[in-house]
């Protein structure tokens, strides 16, 4: 593979950059990228007053990277289909309600797709297991919560990286819904690893921390001397800045079904930028900053990418 | 059938007899069956009471009727029918005074056969401090009768002989009894009251308590006091306490044991228990705290008619200069308190079941020994009529009191008077057809074993797999070890098995999420750590029971609690590789839960590099270290201990594990070429396994190879449900192994 085709995934949505309506490709494409031009998509959801502002054009945005100001070359706002992973930790902390408001959330969250968007379903407690793939009928996710029990101690960031590291779909985009109580206690892949990851894949991770202490150490085995131990709290909020997600905490007798529609509604209220890099090194790490000419208009994008 | 009452009403018809010429009966340590001659009288029940009284220098009072007595059950006062002195001593070593007195006041009997049991709590004696109170103790037998009968019991581990005239023989088995304390290795300097007043201080929310508690912090851990030292601090607290309620009532276990063999011996006994004390705690809500069973065993003392004199060698006046607390408090009030709250249950002990206890802070015990053979030179039988609504068969308050000034009654503080239904030789019966004075006692009335101790021990017996599926099941299991612990063992005769049940039990509750429940397994665990003991080095037996603690220990990712077991095992059994490598295992799961001070990643290091030295554990205790050096960044120490020499593992297992681990050293060193073929080696070790292939696909990415990766992703979210990942078990330790491991433990105590 070539340096460019090693480009990382933030690019890979970036084919169906000027197409109005997107093609429903079923084949995945791990090295997307338009020939000749090295677009980078930018997911980046625009909020007054935690309302979405929409309309907005390109010439409302300001878009930096690594501190230098980039020609923004189309924009695009719930036009494109969407991919969602949903990640569920159902180790020994998951018990049997949860469990059923699990299911009912997923059943709802599928009917509150478009007809083109897909939803796939992996569940993890030490082991990562895809329940359904995209193009798996309803019925298929429903038989596969029927085989799910609560046990076993959970790898969340080993499966976070490999939900992260599955191809992306050319001309869709891909939100990576979590829902676990945050404290990993059986991954190899550690925080800084993870992060790494995030920043060279594509998708956004929004994060549903259901019964979380923020204060509670993300893993205890992920200690490194000098270093206080990362919080569940500190680790996802920067899981979520990397991704441009949102963590969302639920308490109990919450409805976990209104909050997967939420996160769902957050993402595709998100527009999508692209541009070609310039006047930048293109090798290594880019921090991105979005910013919109509105008043009391806050922006939420990932905070950069890596490029190889 | 209560043997005690039998043997006292066999003793009051003897008396009621006046058979003044009664020759010395010897007692077997069975209670053989000894017939003195003997009349029953008629038409009034009575039931013995025997009390010792003593003027204030300890020598027994004579000549004291049934009017100088006053008798009250359940508060209640009754009838004294009798009084009559038992004495011990042959009649022409009575002096003239004793010889009037006792030939104007009721008869006396002399020459009396006494039991005399030595008991000595070895584990509160350091080596040195046992050896002078040993001579002491040996002084003592040289001057009671011949015809005295003694009993030793060394306690936990030490020699125990039945009552026998052969007092050479029982002196020089004392001669061979070691103290054994066992201090716990603390980094703190806590006295015992400190322990008590700061595990109740920790539970509450009082001003006082948390003014004392900050007060401790300070001094221990600076002003400022950091976070973590505070932490170990109170987790210090917690463990000392856990560890001395253990070691408590693995001795009052032992001693309520012995208890009920001497419950089996007719009549008066005497207990001399030699203690230096037993931590426990004098306030509410402190610890350790074991006067429940404290109290039981006092009334089982009192039950089974011995009189306890308790010499309490109290060294805390001179412990106060040891090294454990030679930085901590140490002015005079907190000296006197220690010494309270270590000599508490012996004191309760000793008042519950009637007998004296003896404080010496200078000497040997000298004086107490002397004060001993005398108080129990002499002791009255009183005849005493209970009431109609004594007579239900359970066990009643009685109190004696004397009119005589200046006297101190020593006596037993239960009785329990059998239904009138019941035993016909439990009562002495006016007009009663002449029966045998002392029969062949009975088998000793054992404690119940409740329904459900006895339901789970049929199962732990009849099916494993059941017996631990329902005990994970149970609501109660606080309940349950209460029971167990306060019952009678199911298996008597078979203490290995009783041992293995109580780990099951132990460790059933500490996963429990019942906070009770993983307290009363952390006490039975800690109980069950000093049974199983050998007296000297540790068996086979002893050694996997051991290694199966700390199997299980280690699964419970529980480093506080399993350090408190895991240091004592490794002392038990230092030929155990295992033990070494979970001594290594369990420390470091102390550092990652950042409990532990600076010095910790040395010990760490070092106690791999112990369990290196043991052929069975070299390549795990290699692969092991090299993983907690990468976690503190020691790269080429890790990498360097990976490829030290030495003969590679034949378990897959550990295979993997040494190539992931290897990967994981060379890619944090940015040898990501050599990180990626290591785990390919150990995908090829291990095919499938979710670890390697998660690492190799994070490596990949970051080389920007994305479409290796996205296929080891797609190969990991489709693995068969089945597949095994040895990482996922790596923090377990040998937990990976328990069940195998206790179906041995569990061969071996058949």
């Amino acid at each position: 593979m070539s340096g460019n085709a090693a480009f990382l995934a933030v690019i890979g949505a970036a084919l169906m950059v000027g197409q109005s309506t997107a093609p429903a490709p079923q084949q995945p494409s791990a090295t997307t990228f338009r020939s000749g031009a090295d677009v980078v998509s930018v997911e980046a959801a625009v909020r007054r007053e935690k309302r979405p502002i929409t309309g907005l054009k390109i010439g409302d945005f300001e878009l930096l990277d690594n501190g230098v100001s980039q020609e923004i070359t189309d924009i695009s706002y719930e036009r494109l289909p969407i991919d969602v992973t949903v990640v569920l930790d159902v180790s020994a902390s998951v018990t049997g309600p949860v469990l059923d408001q699990l299911r009912q959330s997923v059943r709802q969250l599928k009917s509150d797709l478009g007809p083109k968007d897909r939803l796939k379903l992996v569940a993890f407690n030490m082991q990562v297991r895809r329940l359904a793939d995209f193009e798996a009928p309803a019925s298929a996710t429903d038989a596969a919560f029927a085989s799910l029990s609560g046990h076993g101690s959970s790898a969340i960031f080993d499966s976070l990286a490999v939900a992260l590291a599955t191809p992306a779909f050319q001309g869709r985009r891909h939100l990576i819904v979590l829902f676990s109580d945050g404290q990993d206690s059986s991954s190899i892949t550690d925080p800084e690893t993870l992060f790494d990851v995030a920043r060279r894949t594509t998708p956004t991770v929004n994060i549903v921390l259901a019964s979380a202490v923020p204060e509670h150490i993300a893993s205890p085995f992920a200690r490194s001397p000098g270093r206080p131990p990362i919080t569940i709290g500190r680790l996802y909020d920067q899981l979520a800045r990397e991704t441009g997600g949102i963590v969302v905490t639920t308490s109990p007798g919450e409805s976990l079904a209104s909050t997967f529609r939420r996160v769902l509604a957050d993402f595709r209220s998100s527009y999508v930028l692209y541009f070609t890099p310039k006047n930048v090194d293109r090798t290594g790490p880019h921090t991105l900053q979005v910013r919109v000419k509105q008043d009391g208009a806050e922006v939420r994008a990932r905070s950069g990418y890596v490029w190889r | 059938m209560n043997n005690r009452l039998t043997t006292l009403v066999a003793m009051v018809s003897a008396i009621a007899a006046l058979s003044a010429e009664a020759p010395a009966q010897t007692q077997s340590p069975q209670g053989a069956a000894q017939k003195p001659p003997t009349t029953f009288r008629s038409g009034l029940d009575v039931i013995a009471v025997d009390v010792q009284v003593i003027d204030r220098e300890g020598a027994p009072i004579t000549g004291l009727g049934p009017d100088k007595f006053e008798v009250t059950i359940n508060g209640r006062r009754r009838r004294v029918v009798s009084a009559n002195l038992i004495e011990s001593r042959r009649s022409t070593t009575l002096t003239p005074a004793e010889r009037a007195a006792a030939s104007s006041g009721p008869p006396v009997i002399p020459n009396m056969v006494r039991v005399v049991f030595i008991a000595i709590d070895c584990l509160s004696f350091d080596a040195s401090a046992s050896r002078h109170v040993i001579a002491t103790a040996r002084d003592f037998i040289d001057k009671l009768p011949v015809t005295d009968e003694i009993g030793l019991f060394a306690y936990p581990y030490g020699p125990k002989l039945n009552p026998t005239t052969d007092h050479a023989a029982v002196s020089r088995a004392l001669a061979t009894v070691l103290g054994q304390r066992d201090v716990p290795s603390n980094q703190f300097h806590l006295r015992p009251s400190e322990i008590v007043d700061l595990s109740a201080a920790a539970s509450s929310t009082a001003p006082r308590e948390a003014t004392l508690l900050e007060s401790v912090v300070r001094r221990e851990c600076g002003n400022p006091p950091e976070d973590v030292c505070r932490q170990r601090l109170m987790l210090e607290i917690t463990g000392t306490a856990l560890y001395y309620e253990g070691q408590g009532n693995a001795g009052l276990g032992m001693l309520r044991s012995l208890l009920e063999q001497i419950n089996v011996i007719s009549g008066r006994k005497t207990l001399v228990l030699i203690s230096a004390g037993m931590m426990a705690s004098d306030i509410p809500g402190g610890r350790p705290d074991i006067s429940e069973l404290g109290m039981q065993v006092g009334k089982e003392a009192a039950r089974s008619n011995t009189s306890v004199y308790t010499l309490y060698l109290d060294t805390s006046s001179i412990d106060r200069f040891n090294a454990e607390t030679r930085t901590g408090d140490k002015n005079l009030q907190s000296v006197a308190r220690d010494s309270d709250v270590l000599g508490r249950w012996l004191d309760q002990f000793s008042g519950a079941a009637g007998g004296a206890l003896f404080k010496v802070q200078v000497g040997a015990g000298e004086y107490a020994f002397d004060r001993v053979l005398s108080e129990i030179s002499a002791y009255y039988l009183l005849g005493v009529e209970p009431a109609e609504e004594d007579r239900d068969g359970r066990t009643h308050q009685i109190k004696v009191k004397t009119t005589q000034k200046n006297a101190t009654i020593r006596g037993r503080r239960w009785v329990m008077v059998p239904k009138r239904d019941g035993a016909p030789t439990e009562v002495a019966s006016e007009g009663a057809s002449s029966e045998p004075a002392r029969t062949s006692p009975a088998a000793p009335p054992r404690r119940v074993v409740p329904a459900n101790v006895q339901a789970f021990a049929d199962l732990f017996d009849r099916d494993a797999e059941t017996f631990q599926r329902q005990l994970a099941a149970t609501q109660d299991l606080a309940g349950l070890i209460r029971d167990f612990r306060s019952s009678d063992n199911p298996w008597p005769n078979a203490p290995r098995r009783t041992a293995v049940f109580a780990l099951e039990l132990s460790i059933a509750a500490l996963r429990s999420s019942n906070g009770y429940a993983r307290d009363e397994g952390g006490r039975l665990l800690a109980e069950y750590s000093v049974r199983v003991r050998q007296p000297e080095a540790a068996d086979p037996f002893e050694c996997a029971w051991l290694w199966t603690e700390v199997a299980a220990l280690q699964g419970m990712f529980m480093a506080d609690t399993a350090m408190l077991f895991v240091p004592r095992a490794v002392e038990r059994c230092p030929a155990s590789g295992r033990l070494h490598l979970a001594h290594a295992l369990v420390s470091e799961q102390q550092w990652l839960r950042g409990t532990v001070g600076a010095d910790a990643e040395a010990q760490i290091v070092e106690r791999y590099q112990q369990a290196i030295k043991f052929p069975d554990t070299a390549a795990e205790a290699r692969m092991r270290g090299a993983w907690f050096l990468l976690r503190t960044r020691k790269l080429d120490e890790a990498l360097a201990l990976l490829d030290a020499p030495g003969a590679p593992s034949s378990d897959a297992y550990v295979q993997y594990l040494t190539h992931l681990v290897r990967g994981q050293v060379l890619r944090a060193r940015g040898q990501s070429d050599e990180a990626a073929k290591a785990y390919r080696t150990a995908l090829a070790t291990w095919p499938g396994a979710q670890s390697a292939q998660v690492a190799l696909m994070t490596l990949l990415l970051n080389r920007g190879d994305r479409q290796e990766a996205a296929s080891l992703a797609e190969a990991a979210e489709t693995a068969p449900p089945n597949q095994f990942d040895p990482w996922w078990t790596y923090w377990l330790g040998d937990y990976r192994v328990y069940p195998a491991i206790l179906a041995k433990l569990r061969e071996m105590a058949q």
